[in-house]
């Protein structure tokens, strides 16, 4: 029973975890502009987590530099079942314009499974918002299937 | 005033919360906000210079045979694209035109992608010259997408690689005397 509150709160607060993969910093300050008071994230329950092992939702800026790749291989591995993987904006999905660089060992689609991809550059506040809430919507369904 | 917080607190009272209310599907980006590309087919010459111009390599060309010319599929990657905004400005025809929707959420990448057909018609004949008519201005040479014609102002010379033209015909457009035209080249017009 226990374990049956602990999975319907999580359901109602999922923590966010930031991985910047080499980012130019823009779509970072977007997804921080998300969580003021202005666009206000965190009333559906969103919070930003210190340690990817509290997060459900990873968030990936950035097109995955290979400095950046063992880093961001090893923490999406400690990000505990279910998770979603969110990218913003274009670098993650494909580059941009850093695509076929000798330093750009994307996209993210290599590593691990983009639920949700939230495409501009940098996206909007508001598209960043919609992504998660999908997000959000997207880990609750992984839950109840986990549940039974 | 001793309490000057008591006017904002009454006024908080009746006053919507600043926070953006959620969701919004009908909002838009303010001003020359570049969002979602749309493209339309219908105008397009596919003169290439979109493609050309395009930093990140976002837009991709596909033909196809059809009856009486070419179908031509351009796909606009937006989960590539850097929203610079160049293929709306070098865009001859206003064919692509970068709107202020910034909604641009999808589970599915594939659907983040502005696609267009457009029928190319087949041309017969070149781009001629008007030997009588031309001033030699240029604007011909500056405007080809594929830096075809070659004009030398001092030596009164117009010239054309027929191989690399598209007939796209944006030369004929810019044309401020209207000699350009499509034809074979004769003793009064050349090309």
């Amino acid at each position: 029973m226990f374990r049956k509150l602990m999975s319907k709160s999580a359901m109602k607060s999922p923590w966010l975890y930031h991985i910047n993969s080499g980012s130019c910093n823009g779509c970072d300050i977007e997804l921080v502009a998300c969580l003021t008071p202005r666009y206000d994230a965190e009333r559906f329950g969103f919070k930003l987590a210190g340690t990817p092992r509290h997060a459900d939702i990873v968030v990936v800026s950035g097109p995955i530099t290979s400095q950046s790749k063992d880093r961001l291989v090893r923490t999406l591995a400690q990000v505990p079942e279910p998770k979603c993987v969110v990218s913003i904006g274009s670098c993650p999905r494909s580059g941009n314009v850093f695509k076929g660089s000798y330093s750009i060992e994307g996209p993210l689609e290599k590593y691990v499974h983009v639920d949700v991809s939230v495409a501009g550059c940098t996206p909007k506040p508001e598209a960043i918002m919609e992504g998660l809430y999908q997000a959000a919507q997207i880990l609750k369904k992984k839950r109840e299937v986990m549940g039974k | 005033m001793m309490f000057p917080f008591l006017k904002k607190a009454a006024s908080n009272i009746v006053n919507k919360p600043s926070t953006e209310a959620f969701p919004n599907p009908a909002a838009k980006g303010l001003g020359n906000y570049r969002g979602r590309i749309e493209f339309y087919p219908e105008k397009c010459v596919d003169c290439g210079m979109c493609i050309k111009v395009c930093s990140p390599g976002a837009i991709t060309r596909e033909e196809t045979p059809a009856e009486g010319g070419k179908n031509v599929k351009r796909t606009f990657d937006l989960t590539s694209c850097t929203f610079c905004g160049m293929c709306e400005e070098f865009c001859d025809d206003c064919s692509i035109k970068l709107s202020q929707d910034y909604h641009m959420v999808e589970e599915d990448a594939e659907k983040l992608c502005t696609t267009g057909t457009s029928f190319i018609k087949d041309i017969e004949g070149e781009i001629v010259c008007e030997i009588g008519g031309c001033i030699f201005c240029g604007l011909c040479m500056r405007n080809c997408p594929q830096q075809t014609i070659n004009v030398d102002r001092p030596n009164k010379v117009w010239e054309i690689d027929h191989e690399k033209c598209i007939k796209c015909g944006i030369c004929i457009g810019k044309c401020p005397k209207k000699v350009l035209s499509y034809g074979e080249p004769d003793e009064t017009h050349i090309g």
